[in-house]
């Protein structure tokens, strides 16, 4: 029998028919009277989904076109249309697609009728979607989330807060509906308490032999990410957290061997997610956390929601600056018990991956763990080159065990 | 008038040292600053020099521990220049709200350069609604503070003097502009470019002088009109000297801009009626605006209307290679351009690696094409 | 009247004469290290095949990479427009030349007057150049001349995804230790190559017909590989090599046209 060195979940394939069903039935409701909006992926979904408008998220399009390894052909286009190839791998890819309703789902994405862009992940993404406003012709709402440089001021709390109403009414305008904050609450309290599931999921890991790997959660997180707000991924959320806990009660770890934890640090590498899954877990290494996947575990205070949703959504680890960032990845290395840190140097992230060299010495200097740090891009597989990582992982693996 | 001009381009090569011989002579600080939408009129105001930092053609050796190869040169060079101790006369630092690179830059700067002061001010993205407009004067005020915090006390008198003599800098500059858009041949868009950017180094009463000088004795030139391809320069920064000395041997020259360094640091002026900072952040608010803003007097908007009122038949985008925000606006930019019948040319540029052949063989053929569509 | 056009590139320079629009002279010659005495040697061995010595020139125009460094020059302009006026002197109908050369590629497109309205260049990157070609026989231990015939007899070539020269090496190498064929490996460089040219030249506007120039031009495997791509049919010049100098030349007989007058 051929012994696979990964546990697969069982319940992924009710999360792939969830993601599937919400595809469909967005691509369903392109041209009709039920608005799409395109939204960045930190932004703030609670508000469309409390207005019964289907998210997209472009940026989940394009995992799906690094894993499927269509963002090669994609990021093309955009670049005979004169965009640099230097220039974020997942807008290269949407924009392709965008331009020519190619993509990971038959058709494309669906047409967005109006965009809502929240910058608290980078900069990239208010040009990306200047672009898109332009390509589709629909108006474009930016959420500005002014970046935190070791603390925040009352007054940018204020204007992210305000911000909140004006959303709203850009939102009435844009539905020919009246805002309910009833229903909004409603929203809010399932939000919350999907995130509340999903941290206690990624809580799971802190157990020795971990239940799962970052590798599961990468795939895992597409819900909450997605559809953060309505029942389903909290009946999601549950399935999976019952799963782990079984996985715990019965002594079982997703990978074959637990030699060594490790945190992972950016955004996965998606069309190499098998490959470096299955290299880590043959050799024995668990990547129990990650700051990826943690970064939607956020707190919201549901007697306040507006205003602490706003603090959260202006507080993702990607808003903040470097020794803030660096506190995290310290408390995830310690509450997980990490060996060492494996961060991916992604090309197409610079707010993601400047700084990792400063943090990388940092956690070495304070904490005595070694740190891995393997270049690639998210979802161009041309700045790849499997043959010289896998040696640096193996290499690295190995001195773990010294 | 040469006179004048070599002293700028002197200082233009040394900006250290002007700063240095500036801080002896004066005792005063000097504070380091990376992008326009600083307001450095409170600065001034409060006894200090701005000092604006620069890329260096120098190789990287330092910064290459802190930065990856895939972010702008400007950040590795400026980054490299003082941990290598090249900026050590600065007493401190100012970063406000760029783009991805910046905002890691100045973290990066803070936790390994470490000067006495180090400023971040975040001013809005959305520079457009009363929202903004609101947050963006608090970003200011609270600027001001820590200035005062550092610098001493700003008083309304000193601020609005600042005012006025930036102000009077501004508008000599937009002279100089005007008076090279009339007749290309008076002075050439490397010492156009020099002196805008000497003055983004030097003390403005002091660069005030200079430019008055300039001015003056452009206008009583007598020089006829030659052939020189008028151009429109498109970019970040142009502070590569080679460059423009190649474009102008080739038969061009820059006539107008929208660089960082060029018209956009001295357009707009700054109309006193009531609270002066107020005044100050609204010449930034309304003023064309950087790539990195979204909203309001976007980038490129205008971009045709700019090249055809300045008399140029062709743009050249000048372009820092993984300067982001720049190169999303390209492609829609060139394509306002093609649609209008505007020819251009993409340059693509990284600090010390600008090839001289190659550059010219391309400015030169592009030149080829103007005046082939001219004949 | 009798003009020259003197192209001194990277790799190798040529030089063609005109007698009244014919060409009664040319040649081809390696570089080496000294671009002038590369031209005045290039020049010197034209006239010679033309039955000349310099002194019946009327008109010399200098192009390429070396052009500045030739005292003998009447006029230097750039190889693009040069190209562009080879080609349409040569092919009316030529709307884009592709230029393949030993170290850098360009895309010119040309307006039906024959006049230049857009370029792109690419200088800093040897995937698409003749180097390519260089680096990857000889990894694959093959003759550089015999690379294209070989990729035609190729039924499915091996893609090779890398956009660098040095990462598409190492593909190489990874794939004939996996055992795939050379033909298929030779076949899905040419497509690498046709994929590179591609993507850069379609920033202007590609219209038929298409004139490939320059050394690589030779390649019947580019080509091949480049007319599957642009799906249509690329006009490959009797002499590729030539056209910057043929351009310079031509345009040596115009502006000595215009002096006179």
């Amino acid at each position: 029998m051929d012994k696979k060195p990964y546990l697969k979940i069982k319940a992924t394939e009710q999360m792939k028919q969830l993601m599937t069903e919400y595809y469909i039935e967005a691509k369903t409701c392109e041209g009709t009277e039920r608005p799409i909006c395109w939204i960045t992926s930190g932004g703030p979904v609670e508000f469309l989904i409390a207005m019964d408008v289907i998210p997209i998220y472009p940026e989940n399009h394009g995992a799906l076109l690094g894993a499927s390894k269509m963002a090669v052909e994609l990021a093309e286009i955009a670049e005979q249309r004169g965009f640099s190839s230097d220039l974020c791998s997942y807008a290269r890819a949407d924009i392709g697609g965008a331009l020519t309703g190619k993509g990971a789902i038959p058709g494309g994405l669906p047409k967005p009728d109006f965009l809502l862009c929240c910058n608290n992940i980078c900069g990239t993404v208010v040009k990306w979607y200047e672009e898109l406003s332009r390509i589709f012709d629909v108006p474009l709402f930016l959420f500005d989330t002014p970046f935190i440089h070791q603390r925040n001021t009352e007054h940018a709390r204020e204007y992210v807060r305000k911000q909140c109403n004006e959303l709203i009414l850009f939102l009435e305008k844009m539905t020919k509906k009246e805002f309910s904050e009833e229903k909004f609450f409603e929203v809010a309290l399932l939000s919350v308490e999907a995130v509340s599931l999903w941290k206690e999921v990624l809580a799971k890991a802190e157990h020795s032999p971990s239940p799962l790997t970052c590798f599961d959660a990468f795939i895992h997180m597409a819900p909450i990410v997605t559809l953060r707000g309505t029942k389903k991924v909290v009946d999601y959320y549950k399935l999976l957290l019952a799963e782990m806990e079984e996985r715990i009660r019965n002594g079982i770890g997703a990978i074959t061997e637990e030699k060594f934890r490790l945190v992972w640090d950016n955004i996965p590498i998606w069309y190499a997610m098998r490959s470096l899954g299955n290299l880590f877990a043959e050799n024995g290494a668990c990547l129990v956390a990650d700051t990826y996947t943690t970064a939607w575990a956020v707190d919201i205070d549901i007697d306040e929601p507006l205003s602490s949703m706003s603090r959260a959504y202006q507080n993702i680890y990607l808003n903040i600056s470097i020794d803030l960032m660096l506190e995290r990845i310290m408390d995830l290395v310690r509450r997980y018990r990490a060996d060492g840190l494996v961060m991916h140097s992604n090309r197409s992230c610079k707010p993601y991956s400047l700084g990792q060299y400063d943090i990388a010495r940092e956690v070495t200097s304070r904490t005595g763990k070694p740190v891995l740090i393997i270049e690639a891009d998210m979802t161009d597989s041309r700045a790849y080159s499997e043959a010289h990582l896998r040696e640096r992982i193996l290499a690295f693996i190995e001195s773990l065990g010294k | 008038m040469n006179e004048e001009l070599d002293k700028v381009k002197q200082i233009r090569d040394d900006p250290s040292f002007y700063a240095k011989t500036w801080k002896e002579r004066t005792g005063g600080k000097v504070i380091g600053i990376f992008c326009s939408y600083v307001p450095e009129e409170l600065i001034a105001a409060a006894g200090a020099l701005p000092f604006r930092v620069f890329g260096s053609n120098k190789p990287v050796s330092r910064s290459g521990a802190h930065l990856q190869t895939y972010c702008c040169s400007f950040a590795r060079t400026a980054l490299d220049s003082t941990l290598r101790r090249e900026l050590e006369f600065l007493d401190g630092a100012v970063f406000t709200h760029t783009c991805d690179t910046m905002q890691r830059l100045s973290d990066i700067w803070r936790l390994n350069a470490g000067f006495d002061f180090h400023a971040d001010f975040v001013l809005p993205v959305r520079f457009g609604g009363e929202l903004a407009w609101e947050y963006h004067l608090h970003e200011l005020e609270g600027f001001r503070s820590r200035l005062e915090a550092f610098l001493g006390g700003i008083d309304a008198n000193k601020l609005e003097k600042s005012i006025q003599t930036y102000n009077t800098n501004r508008g000599l500059l937009e002279e100089l502009y005007m008076l090279k858009c009339q007749n290309p041949e008076l002075i050439s868009c490397e010492d156009v470019f020099s002196l805008v950017y000497t003055s983004m180094i030097m003390e403005k009463e002091e660069h005030n002088g200079i430019l008055e000088k300039v001015v003056s004795n452009l206008k009583s030139e007598r020089k006829n009109k030659g052939q020189k391809e008028e151009l429109f320069g498109v970019g970040s920064i142009m502070d590569q000297w080679e460059f423009l000395r190649i474009i102008e041997d080739v038969g061009g020259t820059i006539v107008d801009d929208l660089f960082c360094n060029g018209r956009r640091y001295f357009e707009g002026q700054v109309v006193c009626n009531g609270d002066l900072l107020e005044a100050v952040g609204r010449r930034l608010w309304e003023r064309m605006a950087c790539p990195c803003k979204h909203g309001g007097k976007s980038f490129a908007k205008d971009l045709p209307e700019r090249v055809k009122n300045s008399g140029a038949k062709g743009v050249i985008f000048f372009l820092l290679k993984f300067c982001d925000p720049h190169a999303f606006e390209y492609p829609h930019a060139k394509k306002m351009l093609d649609d209008c019948g505007i020819p251009s040319l993409h340059i693509e540029f990284e600090y010390g690696s600008l090839p001289a052949g190659q550059t010219r063989t391309r400015v030169e053929a592009f030149l080829e094409t103007l005046r082939g569509r001219r004949d | 009247m009798i003009v020259a056009g003197v192209d001194i590139g990277s790799l190798t320079a040529k030089a063609i004469i005109l007698s009244d629009g014919k060409t009664i002279g040319e040649s081809l010659i390696m570089t080496g290290h000294n671009s002038r005495i590369a031209g005045r040697n290039a020049l010197e061995l034209a006239l010679k095949d033309a039955k000349l010595d310099d002194s019946a020139l009327s008109y010399i125009v200098a192009t390429g990479y070396g052009r500045l460094s030739v005292e003998f020059a009447s006029e230097q302009v750039t190889e693009i427009t040069c190209h562009a006026k080879g080609a349409h002197a040569l092919y009316p109908e030529v709307r884009t030349v592709i230029d393949l050369g030993g170290q850098d590629s360009k895309a010119i497109a040309i307006g039906e007057d024959g006049k230049v309205v857009d370029f792109v260049m690419n200088e800093k990157c040897a995937a698409g150049t003749g180097r390519f070609l260089e680096v990857m026989a000889s990894a694959l231990e093959v003759e550089l001349k015999e690379l294209g015939d070989i990729s035609l007899q190729s039924k499915s070539p091996a893609p090779i995804s890398s956009v660098c020269t040095v990462f598409a090496e190492s593909e190489v190498v990874s794939r004939v230790a996996e055992g795939v064929s050379k033909v298929d490996i030779i076949a899905g460089i040419h497509n690498a190559i046709a994929s590179r040219i591609y993507a850069m030249a379609v920033r202007i506007p590609v219209r038929e017909k298409i004139v490939m120039t320059g050394g690589v031009a030779y390649n019947v495997g580019v080509v091949r590989a480049l007319e599957e791509r642009f799906k249509t049919s690329i006009i490959v010049p009797e002499k590729p090599q030539h056209m910057g100098a043929l351009g310079a030349a031509i345009i040596a007989g115009e502006r000595f046209s215009s002096l006179k007058k």
